[in-house]
């Protein structure tokens, strides 16, 4: 039988599976599988490559002495191949249904024979295929992990195992959004919030009660379900995305496989939840038109607190009521900031408060319970806030002009005599205003930590002696003062050179978090293996390469690690990171009429 | 005075040539008909006009003003109204419009005074307060040309304007066009309805794969093309022999006997219709009717156009 003959057997047309075929011709016709799929094998191969450079150096010099080292390297690769599938199915799956509701192609699928759960599922497999062939690039770093011995047969197919469903646990997530929501965009942003959601928020509650109720109960029974670790496979079970992470990075690892189908359970059954619930959206949510859903939740906010106003005693009273307002001057940022949901000043309050309440809840929480607690609560609470801040002023930017291709009133603003900067700068206005309103649960916290750990300061005895209050609020409030608009812009950046929405936040987001993340492993990981540096070398400066390194450093008050000048590590750092923010927002004013794509004033 | 001044125009898209040495000149007050299949270069030319393409070969002059070199004073003078509706849908019809006129930067006392005129023109005063989202195609195109009149703009570019209507919205359109050509707008439309532009333009341009193949008024186009009239007689006595006798008229070309008429095809710059209704009675011939065929840009373009695109 010919190699052609062969693969046209296994064509999933010739199973039945028309929609998956049409799913795999499409990926596969495109360039951007091939750069992706050589992308992530660049990250293992390197990833891992820097990790094993111990194990791999001994074994040079002696080969007896790396054997057994497998399960190390095992459990390292995995880890990274759950991180791979945490970040990249999400992006992979989260378009499947809501491109189709885009290109009002749905409504032709239903009119085939293709039933809602066909649908759903020939979708999923057109992207968990993809997914597999990625984690299938770790297949050489495994045989070679395989053969330093320590790994037995029974954790490596636990591997596997746990890999493929939690691919389709993301997969399914990721369907499920895009089964409810009408865009591309909404379904992206929110297969990454839920999944944080689900994958923090346990664990997240879990740290709060340890450190606070918990810990100080005098209760027998907590005291006792804490010791038979009851309370913590609580929370673990509630967290099925937790779930894999916990497996390998614990000594499960190396138990039998009936203990690994056990940890899945939770998994499976939130697969099946997604996939039923998926299901049920794909067909009742399938011709629903777009709405801003964060905008009809404030609308509807408004009609609940109307209806409450009319009582008694406040008589449907309104203090500051709604100016009905017409542009004047700057019509766009009139738009951004009276028509828009992250823009208008009393839902942006809203947001604050939302924000702003379970902040101050910890903080109270923490300072009745947690005497000498090292405030983890805190700083993790800290890091949620700058996750959650930069994902909401870059999807924002992203969206300020690739939202006006999208909606094709591009051209129409960009034939008004408005000039390039002008439309740049108004349109900016909203993210400024949001930026502002974000800003003030940062210093809730910063003013909080300071002082907390204020009166510790300089005492050996506590774990706060190397907390310097000034270099700590100046650190962090200039962080906040850069980083933010930092990421505004760079966002704006790229938004601007985006043709879709989708692809500006899919791009936006992976500038960022490569950015923090590749300069760790591509430079500090390599330096701190080579050149084996200490701690206090004037090499760590190279960590500010990455923007989120100040941010951790600070926040640990470890400040002194940059070779005991904390103060010129904050200069160079926010001077550079400054600069670059004065270099991006120029190209943008100043590349503006090309960047909207219209002829530039060359003599106006 | 040229309002619209196109000299050796090209637009290139990478490889792809779309517009090729495009020469057009359009002089104030004029309806300017843009006339090809999809992909000719039409959208590419209006689009350079509308300071929407910076890569383009060629002069190109609004009012007199470089297009390439001062695109911001270009802006004041045209209006454009894409083949898109191009309409933020979460503003009322008020809000829209105020935010355009703010974009034109009109006075502020003017501007209601404005807006309550290019309303009541386009016929959507009712609709002032109603969402944009909740208009019908046809009445979001109307407030279209509502946004581009706010600035009385010297030209008006408009890209297939009626593409997707229904008929009624169509027909409102097109007397909406009429009554800016009655108010003296330079206008530069495209589209497919040619019936309709044939009514409606000066002059007519014939766009295909980046070239212009005839531009006129719909008369000179005819003309350019040497079209052959279609005459279709009924007489009493059809024989051959009269059709014969027809047949040695100077300017016919023709005379096909079909089952109940005659069809007589006539170079019509050499026999002119009434002429031939002399010689038809001069044959002796009885005649019941006598119709001549209503030419049509249908069939110009069709004549024209091969279907090629750029």
């Amino acid at each position: 039988m010919s190699v052609s003959k062969f693969t046209s057997r296994l064509s999933p047309s010739k199973w039945g599976l028309p929609l998956l075929a049409k799913e795999l011709i499409e990926q596969a016709a495109r360039r951007r599988t091939y750069v992706m799929r050589v992308l992530y094998a660049v990250l293992l191969f390197t990833a891992s490559y820097l990790m094993f450079h111990d194990i791999l150096r001994v074994g040079a010099v002696s080969p007896f002495a790396s054997l057994g080292r497998g399960r190390d390297m095992f459990k390292v690769l995995m880890a990274l191949q759950f991180a791979g599938i945490y970040l990249f199915m999400p992006a992979l799956a989260s378009g499947v249904l809501t491109q189709e509701k885009e290109r009002n192609s749905l409504m032709l699928l239903f009119l085939t024979r293709l039933g809602p759960w066909t649908i759903v599922f020939e979708k999923l497999l057109g992207r968990l295929i993809p997914m597999l062939c990625y984690l299938l690039l770790s297949l050489p770093l495994l045989a070679y992990a395989y053969t330093l011995g320590g790994i037995s047969t029974e954790s490596l197919w636990s591997g596997v195992w746990m890999l493929a469903i939690s691919a389709l646990q993301v997969g399914a997530l990721a369907v499920c959004c895009s089964a409810w929501f009408r865009t591309t965009v909404g379904a992206f942003v929110w297969t990454y919030l839920f999944g944080a959601a689900l994958f923090l928020g346990p664990v997240v509650v879990w740290m709060l009660l340890f450190n606070g109720p918990i810990a100080l109960s005098n209760s027998s029974l907590v005291r006792l379900l804490i010791a038979m670790g009851l309370i913590e496979s609580g929370v673990q079970s509630m967290s099925p995305f937790f779930a894999p992470v916990h497996f390998f990075g614990g000594q499960s690892a190396t138990g039998g496989f009936s203990k690994t189908l056990l940890g899945s359970v939770p998994i499976l059954f939130s697969t099946c939840v997604f996939l039923v619930l998926a299901r049920v959206f794909v067909v009742r949510r399938a011709f629903v038109p777009p709405r801003n859903l964060v905008l009809g939740f404030f609308k509807l906010l408004d009609g609940v607190f109307a209806k409450l106003n009319q009582n008694r005693v406040t008589r449907g009273i309104v203090l500051i009521g709604d100016k009905s307002s017409l542009p004047e001057k700057h019509p766009v940022a009139w738009r951004e900031t009276t028509k828009r949901s992250l823009g208008r000043a009393r839902y942006l309050f809203r947001i604050f408060i939302a924000i702003e309440a379970p902040l101050a809840a910890v903080c109270i929480l923490i300072a009745t319970f947690g005497a000498d607690s090292r405030l983890e609560g805190v700083s993790l609470m800290l890091f949620l806030l700058w996750i959650v801040a930069v994902l909401m002023i870059s999807v924002q930017a992203a969206c300020l002009i690739s939202g006006e291709r999208t909606h094709q009133t591009l051209d129409v603003l960009t034939t008004t005599p408005l000039t390039g900067r002008d439309i740049l700068l108004q349109k900016f206005r909203g993210v400024q205003r949001l930026m502002i309103v974000l800003m003030i649960p940062f210093f809730s916290i910063f003013l909080f930590e300071t002082l907390w750990k204020a009166p510790f300061s300089g005492s050996s005895n506590s774990g706060y002696g190397r907390f310097d209050p000034p270099l700590y609020l100046i650190c962090s409030a200039v962080s906040v003062g850069i980083y933010l608009p930092l990421v505004a812009w760079l966002s704006f950046l790229i938004g601007l050179a985006m043709k879709s929405q989708a692809r500006a936040i899919v791009a936006a987001l992976g500038a960022i978090v490569g950015w923090c993340v590749l300069p760790l492993i591509f430079i500090m990981l390599p330096l701190a293996i080579l050149m084996r540096y200490s701690g206090n070398s004037p090499l760590t400066y190279f960590a500010l390469l990455s923007p989120a390194s100040i941010i951790a450093v600070n926040e640990y008050s470890e400040m002194t690690t940059f070779a005991n000048a904390p103060w010129l590590a904050v200069v160079l750092n926010f001077l550079g990171y400054g600069a670059m923010l004065a270099l991006i927002r120029s190209a943008c004013l100043g590349n503006a009429d090309w960047f909207l794509g219209r002829a530039d004033s060359k003599s106006d | 005075m040229l309002v619209v001044d196109v000299e050796n125009l090209w637009v290139r898209y990478g490889k792809l040539v779309a517009v090729r040495g495009i020469n057009l000149q359009i002089p104030r007050g004029e309806v300017f008909g843009f006339i090809g299949p999809n992909g000719a270069g039409k959208s590419s030319t209006i689009k350079v006009l509308a300071t929407l393409l910076r890569d383009f070969m060629g002069r190109v002059r609004v009012n007199g003003i470089d297009v390439l070199w001062r695109p911001q004073a270009v802006r004041e003078k045209i209006g454009y109204v894409p083949d898109f509706f191009g309409v933020y849908e979460d503003l009322t019809v008020e809000e829209y419009l105020h935010f355009f006129a703010a974009a034109y930067r009109i006075e502020r006392g003017q501007r209601k005074g404005i807006i309550g005129d290019v309303l009541e023109l386009t016929d959507l005063s009712h609709k002032l307060d109603a969402p944009v989202d909740a208009l019908s195609r046809g009445m979001k195109q109307r407030l279209s040309l509502a946004r581009v009149l706010l600035h009385d703009p010297d030209l008006l570019l408009l890209d297939e304007p009626a593409s997707g209507l229904d008929p009624r919205a169509r027909i409102e359109m097109r007397e909406l066009l009429k009554a800016l050509k009655e108010m003296g707008k330079t206008i530069l439309i495209s589209s497919h309805i040619l019936h309709e532009l044939a009514q409606l333009c000066t002059r007519i341009g014939i766009i295909e794969a980046g070239k212009m193949v005839a531009q006129g008024s719909v008369n000179e186009i005819y003309g350019q093309l040497g079209l052959l009239r279609i005459v279709h007689v009924q007489v009493v006595d059809m024989s051959e022999t009269l059709a014969e006798k027809i047949r040695t008229v100077p300017g016919v070309e023709s005379v096909e006997i079909q089952t109940d008429r005659l069809a007589i095809r006539v170079h019509e710059d050499q026999l002119s219709i009434e002429d031939l209704h002399g010689h038809l009675v001069a044959c002796e011939a009885r005649i019941r009717m006598f119709q001549p065929e209503a030419m049509d840009m249908e069939t110009a373009f069709m004549k024209l156009t091969e279907g090629k695109t750029a």
